[in-house]
């Protein structure tokens, strides 16, 4: 987690410095939305690791400020894993549980942002930013033809770095990479919280 | 700007709200297997045991209360089969009293149910009418309903305590197993197959259940 942390700001450094000779600034952004395919990998928990290309992002952002916006987003998120037959024992051996399992969690982020942009250059712009808000999220564990299932709320935040292509004043390209930390909590499934990474691309769409 | 903007929003609520149940064709149709046992038996202090050659039987059809013949030879050899590789005797009725009694139920219930599906139902395009079965509905925006039934299989083999039970003749249950899952409605020895493998399954992992 620290390592993805300090890798994106490093990135974010390395980009931003790259482009700081330009001084000119081409850049009109003002009303400002973002649609992403989003591929997430969850860490951090047992329950499921595979990484799941079923997901999605959308954000709008207002610029308060030249390199500066806030604005709403809300992503989803799929994931889904095959857990192949076994043997399941409680602690004390009284009692044992054969059975295979799809386990499914499916995640709702919702949240407020904020971002800071880079000077970039002509084409690029890389910023990085945060959101916090709230994440709805179901639980599912499908076994034989019966399904186990939990839904829940929790905080959540989800630091991110990002990069901007232009195209035209309107229209761009966009791509990030980020952090989703939850506090979605299942006793039943024994889940503390959800985590994943998650890698986005998409198109922005300007107006001014 | 407005409108646009909460179009698009609209738009991705509806998209994901709409999201499909995950496929679980991957998922075994092998019955779940629970089973449970008294920490406080010691399994090698009993030698022989006794099972009978019917197995109960509880479904819709009250007719249906013993089940005999092959199908349940099956099922009891296969209890038999893993009692004797644990080192314990069959003991047959007429010489006695076995030290642990065994007894083994079949439940089957049969489910109808209905679904009802349209155009609000799963991402668009991905659950065609025709999937199940709705060939003439015309497009994605009639609603539809089929039914179909499924069938539940339900076994116990409980495993009991005869040669401790008191004098008022109560049996202290010392293990039990619970196999549960997807039954077929119309082929028996489909069902007697799955039976016996989760017989099986509830003695491999029942490790500690030997003479």
């Amino acid at each position: 987690m620290k390592k993805l942390i300090i890798l994106i700001f490093i990135y974010a450094a390395c980009v931003g410095s790259l482009n700081a000779q330009n001084k000119t600034n081409p850049w009109h952004l003002d009303n400002f939305m973002t649609f992403n395919w989003q591929i997430a990998t969850p860490i951090s928990t047992n329950y499921l690791k595979e990484t799941s290309v079923a997901g999605g992002n959308f954000e709008y952002r207002r610029f308060i400020k030249p390199n500066m916006s806030v604005g709403i987003g809300f992503s989803w998120n799929s994931f889904k894993q095959y857990i192949p037959p076994r043997v399941y024992e409680k602690p004390d051996g009284s009692r044992q549980l054969y059975t295979d399992f799809v386990h499914h969690v499916y995640t709702l982020p919702m949240y407020l942002n904020a971002h800071y942009y880079l000077t970039g250059g002509e084409k690029l712009k890389p910023y990085v930013g945060i959101g916090l808000g709230a994440q709805y999220s179901e639980q599912e564990a499908y076994y034989n033809i019966f399904v186990s299932e939990v839904d829940n709320w929790g905080f959540v935040a989800r630091p991110e770095a990002g990069l901007l292509y232009k195209l035209s004043n309107y229209l761009g390209l966009h791509a990030n990479v980020g952090f989703n930390y939850a506090t979605n909590k299942n006793e039943e499934f024994k889940i503390d919280n959800l985590k994943h990474v998650y890698y986005g691309i998409g198109i922005y769409w300007n107006s001014y | 700007m407005k409108p646009k903007f909460f179009l698009m929003i609209a738009l991705f609520a509806a998209i994901i709200s709409c999201r499909k149940t995950p496929d679980t064709s991957e998922l075994s149709l092998e019955q779940v297997v629970a089973t449970d046992r008294d920490l406080a038996a010691n399994f090698s202090n009993y030698s022989t045991y006794f099972i009978s050659d019917t197995v109960s039987v509880v479904a819709n059809n009250q007719n249906d209360s013993i089940l005999t013949g092959p199908l349940a030879a099956q099922l009891v050899n296969a209890v038999k089969t893993n009692m004797n590789s644990r080192g314990y005797t069959f003991k047959p009725r007429a010489q006695g009293l076995p030290d642990l009694g065994l007894r083994l139920t079949v439940i089957k219930d049969i489910t109808r149910t209905a679904v009802c599906g349209g155009w609000w139902d799963g991402w668009w395009g991905y659950y065609p009418p025709w999937y199940w079965g709705c060939y003439y509905c015309g497009g994605y925006y009639y609603p539809w309903c089929t039914s179909y039934t499924y069938t539940i299989g339900t076994s116990t083999l409980y495993l009991f305590d005869i040669k401790n039970q008191g004098n008022n003749h109560n049996l202290r249950a010392l293990w039990g197993a619970t196999a549960f899952g997807v039954f077929s409605t119309t082929n028996n020895q489909t069902n007697a197959d799955l039976t016996t493998t989760a017989i099986n399954q509830a003695f491999t992992q029942s490790t500690y259940l030997k003479k």
